[in-house]
């Protein structure tokens, strides 16, 4: 079920017409076909190859967006909560700016600024908006573990900073952060669709669940299955997403190895 | 030889006090004067509130090589802070710590972490002073790794299983996490990781008051077999009178951060002077005939 999300990628080709940019524009907005499970789009293009093509640009922002703000996280909360003092005091101060942002509104505005509206841009942006929250959580974590005496030992042995960040502090303060990420990772495709939908995210050439659920939005009425099934996908996805966070948080306490 | 009654700090004049004529031919190897330790209290709008009492208050007290010093006193009377002191994990107010004759509360960087391999700190609790994502023998290696020179390389290995042995644990085991060790074997764990770097000091502060009594009396028996065989210098800190009876040559009461008596076991013990010893030797029940 973890896997599932990610297995669709390479399915394109399996019910025959695999090409995503193969139409006909007769067939604009038929329903389900012999080999073409799914229908077809308001293009008149296979809407399943469509479905499963769209995958890889709303896993892509989803994992690279999460990435970055996942690093960015670990980074600025280990030293915010191991340091404290000033370094807490300015990271936990631009955290507070982030979150008096209305997040939908604060996307759509940084994504205006962008000449380009690639992966990239897109995944940036959303990371701009993610990392506030999951910095908090590490900062929360590293204090805790902070005042435990194994990290005292290792002080009192003359380990420096690095070490015991990187050996003692970081490894045990992660778990927390991590089982997150992977739930914030729906998060965000669902944050992307969004963005594509509102207009402000992908644009039409390239293809994610986002982009056909905006295209969809005209047609839905007469034409159901253009909604359904890429919202079917996204659903199924966020939902594989949380449950590997589940499995996340199982695999991280050392009790169970 | 004559103690002075006063309270604090008995060690000023170069008179030795310390009540063993035969300790005190052995080198120093720990000596602190006047430490003083003050939590600041944080936070602008709490700084006014700045009269608080020093966690440690001008405490003074020499150990010799071999030599065992037991530290008594009630719960919060500042005797963890003082360990801290000690060790260096902490920095004193005022001042200062020997070890081997080298200021440790002066010193920074490298020249700090070599200073520090000659002092080390058991700990209270077996459950926290543990890493729990990492193995036995990693946790037992670490002091190995921090300062190179006492075990090359290749002989890491044999050091670790030699020191697991040495507590009295199966060095096979090195591939466990600590989570599958009871309290008593995660305290040998604790120690020797402390012993790792052959320290002429080790501070023990509170290390058998977590565990049950029939383990108590193994891991004190450890501690003294240690003594005897690597002759090594203790600070023992506890709460428990009977044990520090049993481990210490001489105590030291512990009051308000104050070291209000010090002297032999047998001074303390049957001739209490200061009113706080003999209110505490009197609060501990009498062990059974």
């Amino acid at each position: 079920m973890c896997a599932m999300a990610v297995a669709p990628g390479v399915f394109s080709g399996w019910f025959g017409h695999g090409d995503p940019r193969e139409c006909t524009l007769e067939r604009s907005g038929q329903g389900p076909a012999a080999g073409h499970p799914f229908g077809f789009d308001i293009q008149g293009c296979d809407l399943y190859s469509n479905v499963v093509h769209g995958t890889r640009d709303s896993l892509t922002i989803g994992l690279l967006a999460t990435g970055l703000s996942f690093a960015v996280a670990v980074v600025l909360g280990s030293l915010a909560g191991y340091f404290g003092g000033l370094v807490d005091q300015v990271i936990s101060r631009v955290m507070d700016i982030f979150f008096g942002f209305p997040l939908l509104i604060g996307m759509i505005v940084v994504l205006q600024t962008f000449g380009v509206h690639d992966v990239w841009s897109v995944s940036v942006v959303l990371a701009l908006f993610t990392w506030p929250s999951l910095t908090r959580i590490m900062r929360s974590s590293v204090l805790a573990v902070r005042s435990l005496e194994f990290v005292t030992a290792a002080r009192e042995l003359g380990a420096g900073t690095l070490r015991i960040l990187v050996r003692h502090v970081i490894p045990n303060a992660i778990a927390p952060v991590a089982v997150l990420t992977s739930l914030s990772i729906g998060a965000v495709i669902t944050a992307e669709a969004a963005l594509t939908f509102l207009g402000v995210g992908l644009t039409a050439p390239a293809m994610s669940w986002g982009v056909q659920l905006n295209a969809a939005q005209e047609y839905f009425t007469e034409h159901l299955n253009l909604l359904v099934f890429p919202a079917l996908f996204l659903s199924v996805a966020v939902l594989s997403f949380v449950l590997l966070g589940d499995c996340l948080r199982d695999a991280f306490d050392p009790r169970s190895r | 030889m004559s103690r002075s009654s006063r309270a604090v700090s008995p060690d000023e004049s170069p008179v030795n006090r310390d009540g063993d004529p035969l300790s005190s031919a052995r080198p120093l190897v720990l000596e602190a004067s006047d430490l003083v330790k003050r939590h600041r209290s944080s936070g602008f709008l709490r700084s006014r509130a700045s009269s608080d009492t020093p966690a440690v208050d001008g405490v003074s007290l020499r150990l010799r090589q071999g030599e065992t010093l037991g530290l008594v006193g009630e719960s919060g009377c500042g005797k963890s802070s003082l360990a801290r002191l000690l060790t260096a994990v902490d920095r004193p107010t005022s001042g200062h710590v020997e070890v081997l004759g080298r200021r440790l509360d002066q010193l920074d960087g490298r020249a700090l972490r070599a200073a520090r391999r000659n002092i080390q700190l058991v700990f209270q609790d077996p459950y926290t002073c543990l890493d729990p994502r990492m193995t036995v023998g990693a946790i037992v290696r670490e002091p190995l790794l921090i300062h190179r020179d006492p075990a090359p390389r290749r002989d890491r290995r044999r050091r670790v299983a030699e020191l697991l042995e040495l507590v009295g644990l199966n060095p096979d085991h090195a591939d466990r996490r600590p989570h599958e060790f009871s309290g008593g074997q995660r305290q040998r764990i604790g120690i020797a990781r402390a012993l790792a770097l052959r320290p002429e000091v080790v501070v023990c502060d509170e290390p058998v008051s977590a565990l049950d009594v029939s383990v108590q009396a193994q891991i004190v028996n450890l501690f003294t077999a240690l003594q005897r065989e690597l002759g090594i210098a203790y600070v023992f800190i506890s709460h428990d009178l009977a044990v520090v009876e049993h481990m210490a040559d001489r105590v030291a009461v512990m009051h308000h951060g104050r070291i209000v008596e010090q002297g032999t076991v047998d001074e303390i013990y049957d001739h209490a002077r200061h009113p706080y010893t003999a209110e505490l030797l009197s609060s501990s029940p009498a062990p059974l005939p």
